[in-house]
């Protein structure tokens, strides 16, 4: 077997709701290849944003486990965790996310300078994301003075900086209108494609699915495999 | 308020309101906690200050009860000249009095000797010489010769039973006296630590025999001239309000000073619930915006803010009033024993909590709020809809208004400093300066902070990502660091000004000290108050000057003096040829007043007589003498004296001679002969035996160094009242920088989960809480350097010189600032810890998903 980017085995998550705890996630195993794009489809509150916190170890694993790069996050402390996700993942959240009081540059520089890249280096870095997502101009404006198209490009950038082999988008173009939308998937998808990254997206947007190498639905029975195509995706959910 | 009713929206408004607060609990908590605080220490002063003034006029009432004036002499009224007025005015009722200190069992008392059957017309202790019951007791105890009724409130507090023997310590020696009965009086307050006795036992006991204080009389208004003209020359009438006027003045200082150091306190407090509601406001401006957008006007939005301000300041401040209730406990005893220290014997047994001090404490409490809303107020309401929506221009806004403001605050400066220099008494003015100043300096610091910020950002920001976070974070959330880092300034800046002026205060009297006590070894009989002038007798000077190793001896008499400036202490001293070394002239050529003072009848008085009566070289004063009654004096020199803040007068022995027919002296001042210290130990021993031989008592004899180091403690203990106040201050800055704080951080938890997301360790991120709160700690403390400096410039030079007539010079210890930039640093690293703690733990997915 390929070694694969990420890989979730048998992965359950409770939540505990008052005396009661239930289940979200309930034996999901999914296994990513690298530069392979897989699109996460599913009901709201199916637990698609929990899979991909604890994708990015950003949620302890309570049973399974995931395997990020061949190393095990369930066995593995919040710094361990952290560190790993700083080297190898980008995260795009739904609701954009920029610090509001950090320029549109220093979003972008954020995960460089985290990672103690030398200033010289992440400028350049920065300035070819910021050219890369059509925003070079914008660089030293304040984040809430874009639209959210513009803003969603950012965090882009943002998640693409460190050069991370994982990215993963939870509902990128949920608060963006159909055209925005459409343009930031495919910029995502190019950019991505160019990084040779991995890419776990979870979209309800249908034709978003055509880019996807392969689309799972999730829901309280589990991970099940849909087809690319429009029609058949239309069926899974 | 009204308006809000009219439109029915405010019930909307206020749940508004409520749910945010509900929401916010921690917030909510620590500012009504500042504002209990402030409110706390002002009322607790108020408090104190009514119940030393009640209890102060609650005594003169009863003692001096229905008199409406005082005869009085140079020292002391012959019993003789009280028989002859009695006989000449027999229509005009009158009371002889002697009045004196004794201890008993650690505590002072005063001990008043009365003439039984004169009190009967003045009716003023009322249950005197009753038993437990309230029932008069026998003659029989009455008419024991050791026989004395004490006050109530002793007999209790000291478990003694009427019939019983006590030992008290006099003037002349141990001494047995019977408690004969107690003394109540309506009030059993009112004669707090009074022993009352026949006044000629008090005569014995006091050693002033055949000698009375002063007669009490009653006379209607139009025989004071007659009367007057009837007196001898050796005998003054004074109005009885006047004695009291000037024991109350002398507390005065005292009492304003405590009152200003609780209003710095308030002050403190108004910038941390300005620093509270512009958080509020701040926090809510997106959901302002969104109110306005759904129809809710400008004003409306500032009514709701204001009256939020309103009901939490409302309810904080009437629970300050009854912390300030619980305060005033232990800042009473703190004051009363600086009176007792100082001024004079005072009890306060009950605690004046009147409806005006609560009112006071409330409003003041209240107002103090309001005024520091407003601007939180005017600020929600004046934001756009659309633009009140974005962050950024939130910031912008704030940087376009503070250069405005720190123009506004250099101007308030201007005003202040204007004020201070302006060349006037009023204790009022200088505060009035004190406060433009702080407030000028408070308006100026969101500029400065944002400058020093962006210094700091282009000089450090560059050695680390959480480094320039940090700074910048400071920078870039300006609105609100700002905020919080001036509270805090404004805080620090206080208790270093403050601290300052005592720390230069206590280094100019130990300086005083040093040269006012010249002699090696002080010379006086035992008495139960430094200052209740015991006498010696006058031939103990030769005895003392015969003793082999002692170089010189010079004398000292205290007098109370009747004055053209009121009653003054004076200082009848007989100099050896180094006295004038132990003045400091402040005015005045050094060796020709001295020389003036000695040989031409001239007087010198002390700086705080000086000051407050407008005295200087050259003028005159006329004082009450024994022999001519009132007699004209030049002033030869003023001098530095820290012993007084009521103002000292020294008259040279010669010139006292002249015109009293008295030859005791008090103390006695010895300088040795040079020699090694065990030899003169042995000088001193012999001295004792000697002098205890002669005067046929044991005396006191004391070095210079010990009376020094005692001063020094009296001092201390007089500013622990201050230093108390100044920790309460601190708690309310802390109190603030931690809310502002929390407040700030938790409001970024979602970018700190951003951080955490993009690859940020919990290290990290508490690194940068805990690097912003330093940087934030370091920027007050440096800012508060400057105007702590120049408040205890203005303490020093102004407040001071006008509450107490005393002047010093600034003497800013480094440690003094050190300490206040600790202080800060401390307080700001402290106050980020929690914020830091509670950031890293939170759970970044769950912080991302609160939107
Ligand atoms: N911290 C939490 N505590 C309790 N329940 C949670 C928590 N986070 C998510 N849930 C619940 O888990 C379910 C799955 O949530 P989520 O993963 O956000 O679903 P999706 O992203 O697919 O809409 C939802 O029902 C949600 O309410
Ligand atoms: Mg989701």
């Amino acid at each position: 077997m390929i070694e694969a980017v990420i890989a979730t085995s048998d992965l359950c998550h409770d939540y505990a709701h008052g005396q009661q705890s239930y289940r979200v996630l309930n034996n999901i195993n999914l296994s990513v290849a690298r530069g392979e794009t897989i699109v996460l489809l599913g009901a709201s509150g199916s637990g698609k944003s929990t899979l991909l916190n604890l994708m990015a170890g950003m949620e302890p694993i309570q049973r399974g486990d995931i395997q990020l790069f061949g190393q095990s996050l369930a066995r593995m402390d919040d710094r361990h965790r952290t560190l790993l996700r700083r080297e190898s993942i980008g995260f795009v959240h739904q609701a954009f996310n920029l610090i509001p009081t950090l320029s549109v540059a220093d979003n972008v520089s954020l995960p460089l300078a985290l990672a103690g890249i030398p200033r010289l280096q992440s400028d350049h870095r920065r300035q070819e994301l910021l050219e890369a997502v059509g925003l070079a101009g914008r660089g030293s404006d304040w984040p809430d003075r874009l639209s959210g198209g513009e803003q969603q490009r950012v965090a882009i950038a943002r998640a693409l900086a460190a050069k991370p082999p994982l990215i993963l988008a939870d509902e990128p173009t949920g608060n963006l209108d159909a055209d925005n939308g459409q343009r930031v998937m495919h910029l995502l998808a190019r950019l991505v494609a160019e990084n040779s990254s991995s890419l776990v997206v979870v979209t309800h947007s249908l034709d978003v699915a055509s880019i996807a190498d392969r689309s799972f639905a999730l829901s309280a029975a589990g991970l099940r495999a849909v087809d690319t195509t429009a029609a058949g995706a239309a069926g899974a959910w | 308020m009204i308006h809000l009713m009219v439109t029915g929206a405010a019930p909307l408004l206020a749940r508004s309101s409520i749910r945010f607060y509900r929401r916010h609990p921690a917030q909510l908590m620590l500012s009504v906690l500042g504002i209990i605080l402030g409110v706390g220490i002002v009322t607790a002063v108020l408090i104190t200050n009514s119940s030393a003034t009640a209890a102060f006029s609650l005594s003169t009432e009863a003692l001096y009860g229905r008199s409406s004036h005082h005869l009085v002499a140079a020292d002391g009224i012959e019993d003789a000249s009280y028989a002859e007025l009695r006989l000449a005015w027999p229509e005009v009722p009158m009371a002889p009095i002697i009045e004196g200190y004794v201890a008993y069992d650690n505590s002072v008392l005063t001990l008043i000797g009365v003439d039984p059957f004169a009190e009967a017309v003045f009716a003023r202790f009322g249950n005197a010489g009753v038993d437990d019951e309230g029932l008069p007791v026998t003659t029989e105890l009455l008419s024991d010769p050791r026989g004395v009724l004490i006050a109530t409130a002793v007999a209790d507090r000291q478990e003694l039973e009427i019939g019983t023997t006590l030992k008290v310590q006099t003037p002349t020696g141990m001494i047995e006296v019977l408690h004969a009965g107690r003394l109540d009086a309506s009030n059993p307050a009112a004669v707090d630590g009074v022993l009352l006795t026949d006044i000629s036992r008090a005569q014995t006991w006091l050693g002033r025999s055949g000698r009375l204080d002063r007669i009490e009389v009653v006379l209607e208004d139009r025989d004071v001239d007659r009367f007057v003209a009837s007196l001898p020359p050796t005998l003054k009438l004074e109005a009885a309000e006047n004695r009291r006027a000037t024991m109350q003045a002398m507390t005065r200082g005292f009492q304003i000073n405590l009152t200003a150091m609780s209003l710095l306190a308030l002050v403190v407090g108004g910038f941390l619930i300005h620093n509270t509601m512009s958080f509020a406001v701040l926090q809510r401006r997106e959901l302002f915006a969104s109110l306005r957008i759904s129809g809710v006007t400008a004003r409306q939005i500032m009514y709701t803010v204001l009256a939020e301000a309103a009901v939490v300041s409302l309810v904080a401040a009437a629970l300050g009033v009854l912390l300030g209730r619980i305060i005033s406990e232990g800042l009473i005893a703190l004051t009363t024993r600086t009176i007792n220290d100082l001024y004079f014997v005072l009890h306060v047994q009950d605690v004046q909590m009147s409806l005006a001090t609560i009112l006071l404490g409330i409003t003041l409490g209240v107002s103090t709020s309001l005024i520091a809303a407003l601007a939180s107020a005017l600020d929600a309401a004046a934001t756009s809809p659309l633009a009140a929506r974005q962050r950024s221009s939130t910031e912008e806004r704030t940087r376009r208004l503070i250069a405005p403001l720190a123009a506004v605050g250099l101007v308030l400066i201007f005003a202040g400093g204007v004020l201070a220099l302006l060349p006037s008494l009023s204790l009022l003015v200088g505060f009035a300066a004190l406060m433009l100043l702080i407030l000028g300096y408070g308006l100026t610091l969101p500029w400065l902070i944002h400058r020093l910020a962006r210094a700091a950002v282009s000089l450090w920001g560059h050695i680390g990502v959480l480094a320039g976070l940090a700074l910048g974070g400071i920078e870039r959330d300006i609105s609100r660091t700002s905020v919080a880092i001036a509270a805090l300034a404004v805080a620090v800046s206080a208790t270093l000004g403050v601290d300052v002026m005592t720390g230069s205060f206590r280094s100019s009297v130990d300086e005083w000290l040093g040269t006012t006590l010249a002699s090696d070894v002080y010379v006086s009989a035992p008495s139960v108050r430094a200052s209740d002038g015991a006498l010696l007798e006058p031939a103990l000077m030769e005895v003392a000057a015969a003793t082999p190793g002692v170089h010189k001896v010079s004398s000292g008499r205290a007098l109370d003096l009747s004055t053209s400036a009121g009653r003054l202490d004076t200082l009848i001293l007989e100099p050896h040829d180094t006295s004038a070394e132990s003045f400091e002239f402040v005015s005045g050529d050094p060796d020709s007043a001295w020389q003036q003072w000695r040989d031409e009848g001239a007087v010198l008085i002390s700086e705080p007589l000086a000051t407050k009566h407008g005295l200087d070289v050259g003028s005159r004063m006329s004082l009450f003498t024994a022999s001519v009654g009132d007699q004209e004096f030049s002033v030869a020199g003023v001098f530095r004296d820290y012993g007084s803040s009521h103002g000292k007068l020294m008259l040279s022995r010669a010139v006292f001679d002249t015109y009293w027919d008295d030859e005791r002296i008090n103390t006695l001042g010895i300088l040795l002969d040079n020699a090694p210290q065990n030899e003169q130990a042995a000088v001193i021993e012999t001295l004792r035996q000697r002098l205890a031989q002669a005067a046929g008592r044991a005396l006191e004899i004391r070095s210079g160094r010990s009376i020094h180091e005692q001063s020094l403690a009296i001092f201390d203990r007089t500013f622990e009242v201050t230093g108390v106040l100044r920790w309460l201050t601190v708690g309310v800055a802390f109190i603030g920088i931690f809310s502002a704080l929390l407040a700030l951080h938790l409001e970024r938890a979602k970018e700190f989960a951003v951080l955490r997301a993009s690859g940020a360790t919990r290290a990290q991120t508490a690194t940068l809480v805990v690097l912003q709160s330093s940087f934030m700690g370091l920027l007050a403390g440096l800012l508060a350097l400057p105007l702590g400096y120049i408040m205890s410039l203005l303490l020093i030079h102004v407040i001071n010189v006008r509450s107490f007539g005393w002047r010093m010079h600034a003497d800013v210890a480094p440690q003094a600032l050190l300490a206040a930039l600790a202080l800060a640093l401390l307080a700001a690293l402290l106050a980020g810890l929690w914020p830091a703690i509670r950031l890293s733990r939170g759970g970044i997915a769950q912080q991302l998903r609160d939107d």
